[in-house]
């Protein structure tokens, strides 16, 4: 039935959720137990100049769960590597993304038959997403 | 009751008063120790162990104390203060009473009272535990909540009665972060299943050595630093509590459900009651003014006859007129108007400076009662402040004994 609006997507984040998938990329990228927060990978990144994407913000969507809207962020990644370079604690954070690209990829058969929502990212519609994620 | 002369009185046993004590001997002065509790130690009594190695405060505190048992007076709470004669009388609740040429304050600090947060559900739901609270089960061995179990979630709250206008104390009490980390690090070595989340605004660990233990928080134990400070603790299913903040990085509301809530609270000050008409206070109500040339031994209020004034052929600046001098006692009593730094700033006469011109005070400060700082910042500043205490004491100006120690010509 259609009532002319749609409710919002709760913005509430829940801290009690697994961490497993975050776990699962520490065993693959210990360094990324270091990170602060600081912010200096966003500082540098190309990508983030366009996107609003970083990888300390990647690293927050993934500790916090926010799978869906880190699948399309790390799209916008060119794995130039700057934030590594410029990371005072060492994180590996290229390798990280691209753990976290191939995660994705290897889960991610399955729910672009079952979301249309993903296919439709998939089929070059990447603006509009980023559109709707930084309004939203 | 019997009276007791000498020529330094400590107020305080705490790390403070006993390194000040302990410097002061070796320097051969005559020293009391006053202690309002029944055993010396002050908060070393109160920890299970120290950051940022883990070391056992017991072992610290035998250290200082030793050689120090005859100049303790334990279960002596000042009640009275004059000064008279060129020295300070000091009358304790048992009747007891000392005089002595200088007075060191070593008085320390209390723990904030978490119950004011009412939010934070201190004394209210019985899984709200304060940092000092986990010390002392750390000290029993277990930590469990209160219905016996090991917790298997913990959250720590940073800046507990520190940083908020509304808990009357706006200023940072520096020694929480670690604190909070040094515990959470003993909790997870305690029960490695354990999962501790800190919610934190900054970390502040300008300490030595403690920003390695935040990186080995994280990375050894796995520790959780999310960014944002706790806005309301409610019941939740069972002995459980669901706390509500804003993931700040990630820009959005947050919960979590804890078995166990730590508050670190921040540190208060506790001025000592008969003091309170000639000590001056900052603006956070700790002793001092804070300024580098009110330094760590100082008078409270400059021109109005302060206990010391009356050294030989000194004269006080009054504010704003240096060289104008007052007669001893002249107002003494007067209560500290706070503005010692007003006029053109030439305030200097306790401690700063090596000049001879301006008066001294013979009472002095040390320790954590001139605003918060760690065990190892207290007992650094405790040394010095003895040394100031001896130069005062031989009626040296100021730095000279310290150069003539060091065989420097000035």
């Amino acid at each position: 039935m259609e009532f002319g609006f749609k409710l919002h997507e709760d913005l509430l984040v829940d801290h009690d959720h697994s961490l497993k998938t975050y776990e699962e990329l520490l065993t693959r990228v210990p360094s990324l137990a270091m990170c602060m927060s600081c912010g200096s990978c966003t500082g540098t990144c190309v990508a983030a100049l366009k996107t609003g994407f970083g990888f300390r913000k990647f690293l927050v969507l993934l500790r916090n769960g926010s799978h869906r809207e880190l699948e399309q962020a790390l799209r916008y990644c060119q794995l130039c590597g700057k934030c590594w370079l410029v990371c005072p604690r060492g994180v590996n954070t290229r390798k990280a993304i691209i753990e976290m690209k191939a995660m994705y990829e290897n889960k991610s058969a399955d729910k672009i038959k079952a979301d249309p929502g993903i296919k439709s990212i998939t089929q070059g519609k990447a603006i509009h997403v980023v559109t709707q994620t930084r309004t939203g | 009751m019997h009276h007791e002369e000498a020529d330094v009185i400590i107020i305080g046993s705490g790390p403070a008063g006993l390194q000040a004590g302990k410097a002061l001997i070796s320097l051969g002065t005559r020293v009391l120790i006053l202690e309002k509790e029944s055993r010396p130690g002050g908060k070393l009594l109160k920890w299970d162990s120290l950051f940022p190695f883990g070391e056992d405060p017991a072992q610290v505190l035998s250290t200082l104390i030793d050689g120090l048992v005859p100049c303790l007076r334990t279960s002596a709470e000042v009640v009275s203060h004059s000064y008279s004669g060129g020295m300070h009388h000091l009358e304790t609740r048992g009747g007891y009473s000392c005089s002595a040429n200088a007075l060191v304050l070593a008085t320390g600090f209390q723990p904030f009272d978490a119950r004011l947060k009412e939010e934070y559900g201190y004394g209210i739901y019985e899984n709200v535990i304060t940092s000092v609270d986990l010390e002392k089960m750390f000290s029993t061995g277990r930590v469990s909540t209160k219905g016996g179990q090991i917790p298997g979630r913990v959250a720590m709250v940073h800046c507990v009665g520190s940083r908020d206008l509304k808990a009357g104390h706006e200023y940072c009490s520096s020694v929480c972060c670690i604190t909070g980390i040094k515990q959470a690090m003993k909790l997870c070595s305690l029960y490695p299943s354990v999962r501790v989340h800190h919610l934190y605004m900054d970390l502040r660990l300008g300490g030595r050595f403690h920003e390695s233990c935040y990186k080995e928080a994280q990375v050894k134990y796995r520790i959780r630093f999310i960014r944002g400070r706790l806005s309301e603790t409610n019941p939740g299913p069972g002995e459980t509590l669901e706390i509500r903040y804003e993931d700040t990085l990630a820009g959005k509301p947050a919960r979590m459900t804890v078995d166990l809530l730590v508050l670190l609270v921040g540190m208060v000050p506790e001025p000592v009651k008969c003091f309170n008409e000639i000590l001056h206070t900052g603006a956070d109500g700790f002793y001092g003014d804070g300024s580098i040339s009110g330094g760590f031994a100082w008078n409270g209020t400059p021109g109005n006859g302060f206990p010391g004034n009356e050294t030989p052929g000194k004269e006080i600046p009054e504010k704003g007129t240096p060289g104008k001098g007052i007669s001893p006692d002249a107002n003494y009593g007067h209560k500290s108007t706070g503005k010692i730094h007003n006029g053109d700033g030439d305030f200097r006469n306790g401690s700063a400076g090596p000049s001879g011109s301006t008066a001294r005070s013979s009472l002095f400060c040390a320790g954590a009662c001139t605003g918060p700082k760690n065990l190892v910042q207290s007992l650094q500043e405790a040394s010095a402040v003895a040394l100031e205490v001896n130069s005062y004491l031989r009626n040296i100006p100021q730095y000279e004994r310290l150069y003539q120690d060091h065989g420097i010509r000035i």
